[in-house]
C-alpha cells in the first residue's frame, strides 16, 4: 500500500535514509503546503576536472601536476573546490578556469576572491574569479582600487591556484 | 566476495538556451553483484567544443550533441561568449 500521508504526533527517530522512488522528488521544508521555493529536490556530492586557459585556447606547454575539483550541489546552488597546480610557459593570460560541473544560470554571478601562489599580477591588485553566465567556466581578473585592471599572468615555475566559490545553476 | 568496478553515464541533461549537455559518469562498486557505492564525477559540453574534442566522448553525448548544437546555436554561443569578457 502507498504511504500518502505521515501524520507526526511529536519528536521522532529514523534508523535508515530516506529514500524515494521516483526521481525529482524531495521535502518541503518550513512550510505546511507545497510551495516551490521551499522544495528541496536536489542534492548531489562528485568531482570535476578544472582546467586553466587563456580565453579559449590551453596556455601553452601547459602541464599539471593537480586537477582536482570537488562539488556539492544542494537545490540550484552549487559549491564548487578547486585546485590546480601545473607548469607553463611564462607571460600568458590566465583567463578562464573550466570544467565546471554545472552551467552556470543566466542570473548574474557573483565574484570572489581566488587564491594564487607564483603568478604574477600587479602590486595591490587582487586575483578575483567570476561564473561567466550561461557558460560552464570561471573568469579570472584582478581588480584594483575597484576597477577590473588585468589578468593573472603565469611565470616560470610551479603555479598554483586555489578556489573556493558558489554559484547558481539552472 | 567479488569486487567489481564499472563506470556508466548516469545522467545526461541538456539545459540552458545555448544546449549546454551535462554529463555525470557514476563509478559503481558492487560487491557479488550487490552494489556498495557510487560516486558521481560531472563534466560538460558547450557548443563550441571541438571537433577532437567531441570524438572523446561517448558515442551517446556525441549523437546529442550533433542533434542539439546546430550552427544557430554555435553562432550563438559564440556571441554570447563575446559578451562575456571581463
Amino acid at each position: 500500500m502507498a504511504l500518502t500521508k505521515v501524520r507526526g504526533l511529536g519528536l521522532g527517530t529514523l534508523d535508515d535514509n530516506i529514500t524515494f522512488s521516483t526521481a525529482g522528488k524531495g521535502v518541503h521544508l518550513g512550510v505546511t503546503s507545497a510551495t516551490a521555493s521551499n522544495l528541496l529536490d536536489d542534492y548531489e556530492e562528485g568531482t570535476f576536472t578544472p582546467t586553466v586557459t587563456e580565453a579559449s585556447t590551453d596556455l601553452p606547454s601547459i602541464s599539471y601536476t593537480q586537477q582536482t575539483g570537488e562539488y556539492t550541489r544542494i537545490g540550484r546552488s552549487i559549491h564548487v573546490e578547486i585546485t590546480i597546480t601545473f607548469t607553463a610557459s611564462a607571460n600568458y593570460n590566465i583567463r578562464r578556469l573550466r570544467g565546471l560541473p554545472f552551467t552556470v544560470s543566466s542570473g548574474g554571478a557573483p565574484s570572489s576572491g581566488i587564491g594564487m601562489l607564483n603568478i604574477n599580477y600587479d602590486t595591490g591588485d587582487v586575483p578575483i574569479a567570476q561564473a561567466s553566465t550561461t557558460t560552464t567556466y570561471l573568469n579570472c581578473a584582478t581588480i584594483g582600487s575597484n576597477i577590473i585592471n588585468d589578468y593573472p599572468r603565469t611565470r616560470s615555475g610551479t603555479m598554483y591556484i586555489r578556489v573556493s566559490y558558489t554559484y547558481k545553476t539552472s | 566476495m567479488a569486487l567489481t568496478e564499472e563506470t556508466i553515464q548516469d545522467k545526461i541533461e541538456v539545459v540552458s538556451e545555448f544546449k549546454h549537455v551535462q554529463v555525470r559518469t557514476a563509478t559503481v562498486i558492487k560487491r557479488d553483484g550487490k552494489e556498495i557505492s557510487r560516486s558521481f564525477s560531472r563534466h560538460t559540453v558547450a557548443p563550441d567544443i571541438s571537433a577532437d574534442d567531441l570524438a572523446n566522448e561517448s558515442t551517446e553525448v556525441q549523437a546529442i550533441c550533433n542533434v542539439v548544437h546546430t550552427d544557430a546555436i554555435k553562432a550563438a554561443y559564440a556571441t554570447h561568449l563575446e559578451n562575456q569578457e571581463v
